[in-house]
């Protein structure tokens, strides 16, 4: 095997904090799992993908992913890949909140329902701060922000800036998915596929944008990567390109993938509609006769 | 119950994590950045970027040649002040990156000390170094500890509260 490689599979950093907050949450869906077993909802297949989302988050932030991307720029697009288009829709896809709203205890899970009541303060702000628009905001602000070369290279070399910047990606990952796929807590109703599919467009163009102009780029934009030893006589600007080309292609498949989920559900949608409307008046058609 | 223990003990863990959280993993402030040492480029980095004395220092060091990276070499790491010296051999266990050497080093006297890497193989061997500064043991409260520990508090607080309103 290729001694990099063979030291990339090697090279893990186990962070305490990292695999409690995995595990509680894993536990926590299990345990909300086996309580509702038996109902519709859970669904074996939603276990697999809430298990498969903290799979991809552990891969991103303790495997060789973390500890080379200091050193290969692409490395470090592979796991923003992972925690910001990958993790997130496997994590929302087995509708966690009805989960872990009954992995706790009864007068627990009732005093988070009366936070989260019509009326409710608290419900009030969260259907503020978390509208399409805001989030859609943040998701690009945030994207734009830390692909610039003063934040990205002060955050590669400071630890504390670099969780601080995962931990937006994923959490505007998150809030982003969340209204794509249409999961609880539905805040702003059922949301319309129109908007979805805006929403999907919208920040399709934007990941592109960086994309194209990371590949594109005939400067060497973040300047740490020349201070590292390369890796694979990968030079700091070809590494750049393939970063920029991973963020363009993998991830813009993402969004086509949702786009196409979208469309396809959407014209079914329309046509038992359809359906339905015709029947109506079918039904209304013989009662006049 | 049995339930409500283990909730209760998750979010302790939960909490406790989070103020742990800003610990450092990361590969610290790069000190060397491929220094020639006899036929090898030296790129070194300390962590934690500020060092106080009995803190333990971790030294991470990459070698490379004209072939690109070198992992067979010994290594070997050594502070020196004035008279005294603390040696320690860096080795590709202790860092994360495999592809790293790693040592440690814990200084028992402030002021400036040198580092000194020597790298040797069966192609040669060659001496680089550079100087950091000890600085006095701080006493600093554990700010994160603290404020995990009140936002422990406010939850529990709040759980006790809401049990007590429906006994």
């Amino acid at each position: 095997m290729d001694p990099t490689l063979k030291a990339f599979l090697q090279s893990w950093d186990l962070r305490l904090d990292v695999c409690i907050v995995l595990l509680t949450f894993g536990t926590m869906y299990t345990i909300g799992w086996l309580r509702l077993r038996g109902s519709r909802l859970a669904a074996r297949w939603r276990l697999a993908s809430y298990y498969a989302g903290l799979v991809l988050l552990a891969l991103a932030l303790m495997s060789g992913i973390d500890v080379f991307q200091t050193q290969l720029f692409f490395i470090h697009m592979i796991q923003h890949l992972f925690l910001v288009m990958l993790a997130p829709p496997l994590l929302l896809w087995a509708n966690p909140m009805p989960f872990l709203m009954w992995a706790l205890p009864k007068p627990e899970r009732r005093l988070v329902g009366r936070l989260l009541t019509q009326k409710a303060p608290a419900r009030k702000w969260l259907v503020k701060v978390t509208a399409p628009a805001v989030v859609w905001f943040f998701y690009t602000a945030n994207l734009w922000l830390w692909h610039d070369p003063n934040p990205y290279d002060s955050a590669i070399t400071n630890d504390f800036l670099h969780d601080i910047e995962h931990l937006t990606f994923f959490l505007s990952g998150m809030a982003l998915w969340w209204h794509i796929i249409d999961v609880s807590p539905k805040f702003h109703g059922r949301r319309p596929y129109t908007m979805r599919l805006m929403l999907v467009v919208m920040t399709y163009f934007q990941n592109l944008l960086v994309g194209v102009s990371l590949t594109m780029s005939p400067e060497l934009i973040y300047t740490h990567y020349a201070t590292v030893p390369r890796i694979w006589g990968l030079s700091p600007e070809r590494d750049q390109m393939i970063g920029g080309l991973i963020m363009w292609i993998p991830g813009g498949m993402m969004y086509l993938i949702a786009f196409l989920v979208l469309v396809a559900r959407l014209v079914n949608y329309t046509e038992h509609r359809a359906r339905l409307t015709d029947q109506k008046r079918l039904l209304a058609a013989q009662g006049t006769v | 119950m049995k339930t409500t223990r283990l909730w209760i003990v998750l979010m302790g863990l939960l909490l406790g994590s989070m103020a742990q959280s800003a610990g450092a993993h990361g590969l610290g402030k790069q000190r060397l950045e491929r220094a020639e040492a006899g036929p090898f480029r030296v790129t070194a980095w300390t962590d934690p970027v500020t060092i106080h004395v009995e803190d333990e220092l971790h030294v991470t060091i990459a070698v490379e040649d004209n072939e690109g990276l070198v992992l067979d070499a010994d290594l070997i790491v050594t502070a020196v002040k004035n008279s005294k010296r603390i040696s320690a051999k860096a080795t590709h266990d202790r860092a994360a990156n495999k592809l790293h050497y790693e040592a440690p080093l814990v200084f028992d006297q402030t002021g400036e000390w040198e580092i000194v890497i020597t790298v040797e193989n069966e192609d040669g061997s060659g001496i680089i170094g550079f100087t950091i500064d000890a600085e006095a043991k701080q006493s600093r409260p554990p700010y994160l500890w603290i404020a995990g520990a009140i936002v422990g508090l406010l939850v529990i607080g709040l759980i006790v509260r809401n049990r007590v309103r429906h006994l």
